[in-house]
């Protein structure tokens, strides 16, 4: 694999959101990956803590170096279901 | 008056043991049936399914699924919809079911759907086989939902999908990706057929309300979408039908 910085910033976006999707540690289809530098910005939600960790872990193991900012927050969810009337 | 709660991409994994059913707590004495639209796993992994399983233990209500898009990840599709069964859920994949409930008949017709793209930026069946595979799957999705639809009878008729059969309820989402999210062709299918609502999941960043071309009422019940396990939908109607407190939906 080929080191961040190396490639052109949209192929390690690419490469890294494919992994973070199909990692068994993580599974993850709907977080946002951003390239700055040799820095990997992370942001968006997933369901548990351990999922947020777990992306850290899938970066580094394809991009070694990397520095991660790790914005992304564990759901967070209402104590009372939403309710609708239906006509 | 029948109350139906609504949950989808709950993303139960290894890590979610002790997290769900805290949040079901109140749901028996709320509702008369629960229906998931889909993603019960978040890897497509049967031991998922067995945690979501011991999750809903005990719950004294109907339980009534379609798979979504994760839980076919492995390719355990079979053996997560044996578990499910074997826990008391009924899965559907092109078929229906009606649930007598305290309320009334609930009558879900369900299947996970798929993509596609909606009127006006929607894939055809044309050119390589892998592009009209993808949407005669849809396709074949479409007419099963119709047909269900069609064969049940109840108080109540749901649409249980996973993909999303409008655009409406994907907003907020990434134009680029709608295409992957839903297709107009489910919406058609259950226009045709006729229902009361249409519960999907799948778009996490979508809006939860919309409607069919035909009128009837879209939810996205994806839990990030609702901020809660499962959102509840009152039809006041069936055999206790005359609340004075209804509220007509937008």
């Amino acid at each position: 694999m080929t080191d961040l910085g190396e490639e052109p910033t949209e192929y390690s976006i690419a490469h890294i959101k494919e992994a973070i999707a199909t990692d068994p540690h993580t599974g993850e289809l709907h977080v946002e990956v951003d390239v700055k530098g040799a820095a990997v910005v992370l942001s968006g939600r997933v369901s548990t803590e351990q999922r947020r960790t777990a992306v850290e872990g899938v970066v580094l193991r394809l991009y070694p170096g990397a520095r991660i900012h790790n914005y992304i927050s564990v759901e967070v969810l209402d104590t009372e279901p939403p309710v609708e009337d239906m006509q | 008056m029948i109350t139906i709660a609504a949950a989808a991409d709950l993303h139960v994994g290894l890590d979610s043991a002790g997290s769900l059913r805290p949040m079901l707590k109140n749901l028996e004495s709320s509702a008369d049936v629960l229906l998931i639209a889909g993603d019960l796993t978040n890897y497509g992994d049967p031991a998922e399914a067995k945690v979501f399983t011991d999750e809903i233990a005990g719950l004294a209500l109907p339980v009534v699924a379609v798979l979504g898009n994760h839980d076919y990840h492995q390719d355990a599709q079979t053996e997560i919809r044996s578990i499910l069964e074997g826990a008391g859920v009924t899965v559907l994949e092109g078929e229906s079911v009606s649930v007598e409930c305290d309320g009334g008949a609930v009558a879900v017709a369900g299947i996970k759907g798929f993509g596609g793209g909606f009127a006006g930026a929607s894939a055809a069946e044309f050119g390589e086989p892998e592009m009209k595979s993808f949407v005669a799957h849809t396709r074949s999705t479409a007419e099963n939902i119709e047909r269900s639809l069609k064969s049940v009878t109840g108080d109540v008729k749901v649409a249980l999908l996973h993909y999303s059969p409008v655009e409406e309820t994907l907003k907020g989402e990434r134009l680029e990706i709608y295409p992957f999210l839903g297709s107009y062709l489910l919406a058609e299918a259950v226009d045709r057929a006729g229902a009361d609502i249409v519960l999907h999941g799948h778009a996490h960043i979508g809006a939860e309300r919309g409607a069919t071309p035909g009128g009837i009422p879209v939810r996205n019940v994806a839990q990030p979408v609702i901020g809660h396990p499962y959102a509840l939908y009152r039809f006041h109607r069936g055999k206790l039908s005359s609340d004075p407190d209804t509220v007509d939906a937008p």
